[in-house]
């Protein structure tokens, strides 16, 4: 059974040898000078000016946020609206079920502010 | 078998003076309010009267059952269910009231109430310790719930329970006072005593419970045990040392040791004088009328047992004659009057015991009780003399209180007269019982079981007498500063003496021997016998014929009067002979007042060499090095170490690798599953 | 497709909870942006208490609706052509506890939430919302349900984590347990697909049809959900989230999440291993033989004893060297763990309804302790060093007494419930030759007295730090969990299998305080899973 997969296991050790004998070697063989310099981030004569995070605005979260979340309902409303006379009142009842708490949930995220920009 | 009667009202008899001691310790330790004292007082005493009515409801209800149930059974709940892992042992909680536990119920409500009432009376003056009283009631109503577990638990391991319950309370209380170290000392000597009688009780319980389970009947109920017994009579078990043994002697031998503790019987008497540093009501209910006769209920309870081994029943009236007739000559020499009944307890514990090793099972139980009432009404009746001294209680610093204390003085006397075997008082029919029993019985030595018995009770009447004289007639040697001041009691004090004393006086009649039956043309006299019966096994008890009966109490008159008689012209009459007598054997004298040099041979042979084995050896080397050092603090350390040094390395912080170790566990997990 | 019938019955504890989520996330905007009766803004305060009031009535109905469907004994399904949840005696026991850890926590944290600075609504709602995730892993029959109630309970209590935004220590535990918790998910996740290839189907009877203990597809499956329960258990070596997010959390945050979550992970694992995986078995030797082998694989049962041992070694032991009282008890609960676990691993009908048992008690009793964390609260601080316990005894007694009650019965000594519990779990364990474990937890016992009673000594035996003031005194909410945890402890110790206490009749009238046998229920319940 496991035999099968034989080969996959050649190949997971063959790699690991290969990337860790070379990461070995080089640790082993090559020289290390250390000096401030080197441990700076851009080490090419250049003082760094900022770091190199910029920090976003949460809003832009926060908007990317509710859009997912109601992209996602309308995703799920696309394929009811389709067979919506099959499904009829039921179909309707099971997608308030789904809608009414992101309603509230987005009630609750306006009244709070978080649409405004 | 005997058929069982369910009522569940039986727990309310022990859970009320819990639940009042309860209440005392949550106001104690938790709220640390002052309590009222008048709820103090209502609580305690009331919870104990009410039990003490219920257990007559209980009693009433008893002997209104039909002839072939004996037996009132309140199962609260199963303690220890099957299901839970143990399939072969189920302990119910329950509480059984037969009439053997009838009898020892009413006797602790009673009593216990009477004292718990005079208490109120006793401890009202003590300023020592500003929580004093509560505390005091707090462990008295503990005592009462420990000692009716004791009594009315249907098991051995319920009994137990209480068992270890009085053995606490009775150490609580004798170190009451404990800003005095020396009476925190004799507390400890009582708890001490008492546990190497523990570990007989214990054993034996484990080797009759062995013998049980392998007989397939793992049972722990005193009804089942009774009814599986006849399965290991003839069981033998293997002692290291001694080879093969039978199961009941063992049991009954180990059982016996822990009566011996608990009932203070040679060798283990020592604690029980000690055991008067604490309050008097303590040392009338604990140390006279209830707690030490917990041994005697005990073998009582397991007659069946003791019946079924000669040998063990031989130890027993053997240990029961030499403890009574030791504990007597004791009594004669000694000046403080607490030590003087605190003897005369263990001469009268070993008359039960005599009785009980004679087969003469109900003639111990009716001694245990009379021997409860006057004993309770002596201690009690010492306390008011002792409390009007102002906490003296040296008869050296008494005499001639008779025109002090008139009503004391004539309760005392009953008292005196009922134990020292004064007819028709209480006292000289439960102890014609016991001469009896031990002259008919088929015990190696009877006949001078019988002779010990006698002798005995003429010292009894001469150092009871002695006592009278010494606190009551006489020349006063009270300190003249103190006589304007001595007073009676209060009601509270009086009152429960009053009933005491009739109680001593009346109670001998609930066990009338038949052959003074047939004088007074009575027919069935001896109730209590006749009640007691089923629950006992018939031991060695025969009938008795009347002229044997009339024969035993002439003598034992005979005896008691001597005594009265010689101790009237010692002490009154001729003032000056035993100080006489005392020069001219001073040897025997110096061997009394030392006790007989146990104490010391004790603090010689086992309590000086154990200190200084646990000392030199045990703490300095042992408990010190090895054992804290390399054993618990070693384990400690270890352990601290393992964690501390070795998985402490483990938790970084750091959530990469959390992660993965937890993907090591799940490569783990996964690759063990497949294989 | 429109289905026949539907059961909405099913969803009631779900659905209650759920709904009051909502209200009172509805609640907390329109409250607090409008103006009360007096013309004032609503304070803080009374919109807390009014919310909390909303939800615990809320989790109320759902635990009446639980403890009756759990003695009617009815087993549905919401929708019996698709069967996703299904409400059966298991389920309603197990909603029941849920709930009532639910409750507690609610009492717990309305006096705690204002000391601490953090008297926010929406705490409820996310409690709420939780519970609800938990309610439907244990109603569970089908892996998707299972992992969206999981979502559903992790989600917010991420966010409960870092419910105290302004300290550093909340942000540090809400960050690491939603990263590490994901992992968890996605482990689980990864699972439960492996074992959808190998058997076509997601609901746990298709996995009991088509199992097959050949396949390394299906074993490798099985291995990966087994891993996301340990995670949510905190069992060994899956537990290193818990001593830094329980620290870090806001302690009523810690209460809740120490007792409910692992009580959902133990008993939803539980379903899921009878329910689903019960035919397993004839991979490698079986050890369990005779008639009460076969519940579960050998394999799978020395797997789950092996984290069991791991987790009551390293819990015990770590929890020895932690001066920080929430650390500590956040090892405790890595160490319950490895005792629940002994239960499932021993795997016979008696041995899970000690498992259930000792989730009851564990319940009450870690909610107790945690209740007395978060009773000494103050000037917006926890009392969390271990060395704030000094002195205890003499500043407030009762608090004293119960926490070394609570502690006793972590510990297991007699005569608290805690007792019982493990002697089940470990009695259980060597009925069926699990010897070793049981030796394990003995031994481990042991040490645990060492890490536990330190706090009892600190209590009674040493004076008071001399520049902390009075501590805390137990608002009324408190005092209400700490009384009922006290209660079900004591009761549960000294009357495991029930009882009538005090039957008395007063005229015609019959009093009688009768005490049910929280051990038979566990076994109805088990018995509903293993018949």
């Amino acid at each position: 059974m496991l035999a099968d997969y034989v080969g996959i296991l050649v190949i997971l050790v063959a790699g690991m040898l290969l990337v860790g004998g070379m990461l070995g070697a080089h640790l082993l063989l090559g020289p290390k000078r250390k000096f401030a310099e080197k441990d700076e981030p851009f080490e090419c004569g250049e003082k760094p000016i900022a770091s190199p995070h910029q920090r976003y605005a949460v809003k832009f979260y926060l908007v990317a946020l509710l859009f997912v979340v109601f992209d996602v309902e309308a995703i799920f409303f696309y394929p009811w609206a389709a067979v919506f006379t099959e499904l009829s009142w039921f179909g309707y009842g099971a997608i308030l079920v789904f809608t009414l708490p992101l309603a509230v949930g987005l009630v609750y995220e306006w009244l709070k502010g978080g649409l405004e920009w | 078998m005997v058929n069982v009667v369910e009522s569940d009202q039986l727990r309310w008899i022990v859970l009320l003076p819990l639940l009042a001691a309860a209440y005392h310790g949550v106001m104690l330790g938790i709220v640390r309010r002052p309590t009222p004292r008048w709820l103090i007082v209502g609580l305690s005493c009331g919870s104990v009267l009410t039990s003490f009515m219920l257990s007559c409801l209980a009693f009433w209800e008893l002997i209104q059952l039909p002839a072939e149930s004996n037996l009132l059974l309140d199962d609260v709940y199963t303690w220890i269910g099957s299901g839970l892992g143990a399939e072969n042992l189920t302990a119910e909680l329950a509480l059984a009231f037969d009439p053997l536990a009838a009898v020892m119920c009413l006797v602790v409500t009673g009593v216990g109430s009477l004292i718990h009432v005079y208490s109120v009376g006793y401890m009202e003056g003590d300023q020592r310790d500003d929580c004093g009283f509560q505390r005091f009631f707090c462990y008295l109503n503990l005592f009462t719930f420990s000692m009716l577990v004791l009594v009315l638990g249907d098991s051995l391991v319920l009994m137990f329970l209480g068992w270890e319950g009085v053995g606490l309370c009775s150490y609580l209380l004798i170190g009451f006072w404990y800003m005095d170290s020396h009476n925190a000392y004799c507390g400890s000597k009582a708890f001490i005593v008492n546990r190497v009688g523990d570990l007989g009780f214990l054993v034996g319980l484990f080797v009759l419970f062995g013998a049980l389970s392998e007989a397939g009947t793992p049972v722990v109920a005193f009804r089942d045990i009774a009814a599986e017994f006849g399965g290991i009579v003839d069981a033998t078990v293997r002692l290291p040392f001694l080879g093969e043994a039978r199961v009941v002697t063992v049991a009954a031998l180990c059982f016996f040791l822990g009566a011996v503790g608990k009932s203070a019987q040679l060798p283990l008497h020592v604690w029980l004088p000690d055991a008067m540093a604490g309050p008097t009501p303590v040392s009338a209910l604990i140390h006279a009328a209830t707690m030490v006769t917990a041994g005697v209920y005990m073998v009582c309870r397991m007659s069946f047992l003791y019946a079924a081994s000669p040998e063990a029943s031989a130890v027993v009236a053997w240990t029961g004659a030499l403890t009574a007739l030791f504990g007597a000559t004791l009594a004669i020499v000694q000046t403080d009057v607490k030590k003087v009944l605190a003897y005369s307890t263990v001469s009268q514990l070993g008359y039960m015991f005599l009785a009980a090793g004679c087969g003469g099972f109900s003639a111990a139980l009716f001694h245990l009780g009379t021997h409860a009432f006057f004993k309770a009404l002596l201690f009690l009746g010492a306390g008011s003399v002792i409390l009007a001294l102002h906490h003296e209680q040296d008869t050296e610093k008494m005499g001639g209180l008779r025109r002090l204390l008139p009503v004391t003085h004539w309760l005392f006397l009953v008292g005196v007269l009922a134990i020292g075997g004064v007819p028709p008082l209480a006292g000289f029919f439960s102890k014609d019982e016991i001469l009896v029993a031990a002259y008919v019985s088929e015990v190696p030595g009877h006949a001078w079981l019988y002779r010990i018995g006698l002798v005995t009770a003429g010292l009894t009447a001469f150092y009871m007498w002695r006592l009278q004289c010494r606190m009551f007639y006489g020349r006063s040697r009270v300190e003249p500063g103190l006589r304007e001041r001595v007073e009676e009691p209060d009601g509270w004090m009086s009152n429960p003496l009053w009933i005491l004393a009739s109680l001593a006086a009346l109670a001998g009649f609930v066990g009338l021997p038949q052959a003074w039956g047939d004088v007074l043309t009575v027919s069935d006299s001896n109730s209590l016998a006749n009640f007691v019966s089923p629950v006992l096994a018939a031991g060695g008890s025969h009938a008795v014929e009347n002229g044997t009966e009339y024969g035993v109490a002439l003598r034992s008159l005979a005896a008691s009067l001597a005594g009265f008689g010689l101790a009237h012209f010692f002490y009154l009459r001729r003032p000056e002979l035993p100080g006489k007598l005392r020069k001219a054997l001073p040897s025997v004298h110096r061997l009394l007042v030392h006790k007989y040099y146990v104490d010391e041979l004790y603090d010689a042979v086992l309590v000086r060499p154990l200190v200084a084995l646990s000392e030199r050896v045990l703490y300095r080397g042992v408990d010190a090095k090895l054992i804290d050092g390399l054993g618990v603090e070693g384990t400690a350390r270890a352990v601290r170490a393992l964690a501390a040094h070795g998985l402490k390395y483990a938790q970084t912080g750091f959530s990469q690798s959390y992660v993965f170790l937890m993907l090591l566990g799940a490569l783990a997990v996964v690759g063990y599953l497949v294989r | 497709m429109i289905p026949e019938t539907i059961f909405v019955a099913v969803l009631a504890p779900i659905g209650f909870a759920a709904i009051g989520a909502m209200l009172v996330l509805l609640g907390e905007v329109l409250l607090s942006r409008s103006q009360s009766f007096l013309g004032r803004p609503w304070n803080a305060r009374l919109v807390g208490s009014v919310l909390a009031g909303v939800s615990m009535l809320s989790l109320l109905l759902g635990l009446f609706v639980s403890i009756q469907w759990f003695a009617s004994g009815d087993v549905q399904v919401f929708n019996p052509a698709h069967p996703l949840l299904q409400l059966d005696r298991f389920s309603a026991l197990a909603s029941a506890l849920i709930i009532t850890a639910a409750l507690l926590s609610c009492a717990l944290a309305t006096y705690y939430l204002e000391v601490v600075g953090i008297n926010h609504a929406e705490y409820y709602a996310l409690l709420l919302l939780a519970t609800a995730g938990m309610l439907t892993m244990v109603t569970a029959i089908d892996f998707l349900p299972l992992f969206v109630g999981l979502e559903l309970m992790s989600i917010p209590l991420y966010a409960l984590a870092g419910f105290d935004r302004r300290r550093l220590s909340s942000n540090e535990s809400a960050l690491k347990y939603f990263l590490i918790g994901s992992f968890a998910s996605a482990v689980l996740l990864y699972g439960v697909a492996l074992l959808y290839g190998a058997t076509g189907s997601t609901s746990f009877a298709a996995l009991r049809e088509g199992f097959d203990p050949q396949s390394p597809l299906a074993l490798t499956g099985l291995g990966l959900v087994v891993v996301g329960f340990a995670f949510k258990i905190s069992a060994v070596p899956f537990h290193q989230w818990a001593p830094d997010v329980y620290e870090g959390a806001p302690s009523s945050v810690t209460a809740y999440m120490s007792v409910a979550v692992k009580a959902t992970g133990v008993l939803a694992l539980l379903r899921l291993l009878a329910l689903g995986a019960a035919p397993l078995g004839g991979v490698g030797a079986t050890v369990l033989d005779g008639p009460d082998a076969g519940l579960l694989d050998a394999s799978l049962g020395q797997v789950l004893g092996g984290l069991a041992a791991l987790s009551m070694i390293v819990g015990n032991l770590m929890a020895v060297i932690q001066d920080n009282v929430k650390r500590l008890l956040a090892y405790s609960s890595v160490a319950h763990a490895g005792y629940l676990l002994v239960g499932v691993a021993a795997g016979t009908a008696e041995a899970w309804s000690a498992a259930v048992f000792y989730l009851i008690v564990y319940t009450f009793m870690n909610l107790g302790a945690f209740a007395i964390v978060v009773a000494l609260a103050q000037g917006g601080r926890d009392c969390e060093r271990v060395a704030s316990f000094a002195g205890l005894a003499r500043a407030r007694p009762g608090l004293a007494a119960l926490m070394t009650i609570f502690l006793l019965a972590l510990t297991g000594i007699p005569p608290t419930a805690g007792f019982f519990a493990k002697f089940g779990v470990f009695s259980a364990a060597v009925n069926v030759g699990l010897v070793p474990l049981a030796i394990i937890g003995v031994v481990m016992s042991v040490v645990s007295v060492y890490a536990y009673l330190r706090i009892p000594v600190l209590m009674y035996m040493h004076e008071p730090e001399e520049f902390a003031g009075a501590p805390a005194q137990a608002q009324s909410g408190e005092r209400f969990v700490l009384l009922a945890c006290a209660v079900a402890v004591l009761a549960l110790g000294i009357l495991p299998n029930g009882g009538t206490l005090l039957d008395f009749s007063l005229g015609e009238q019959r009093f009688a305080l009768s005490v049910p046998s929280v051990l038979d229920w566990a076994r109805a319940a088990v018995a509903f899973l293993v018949p």
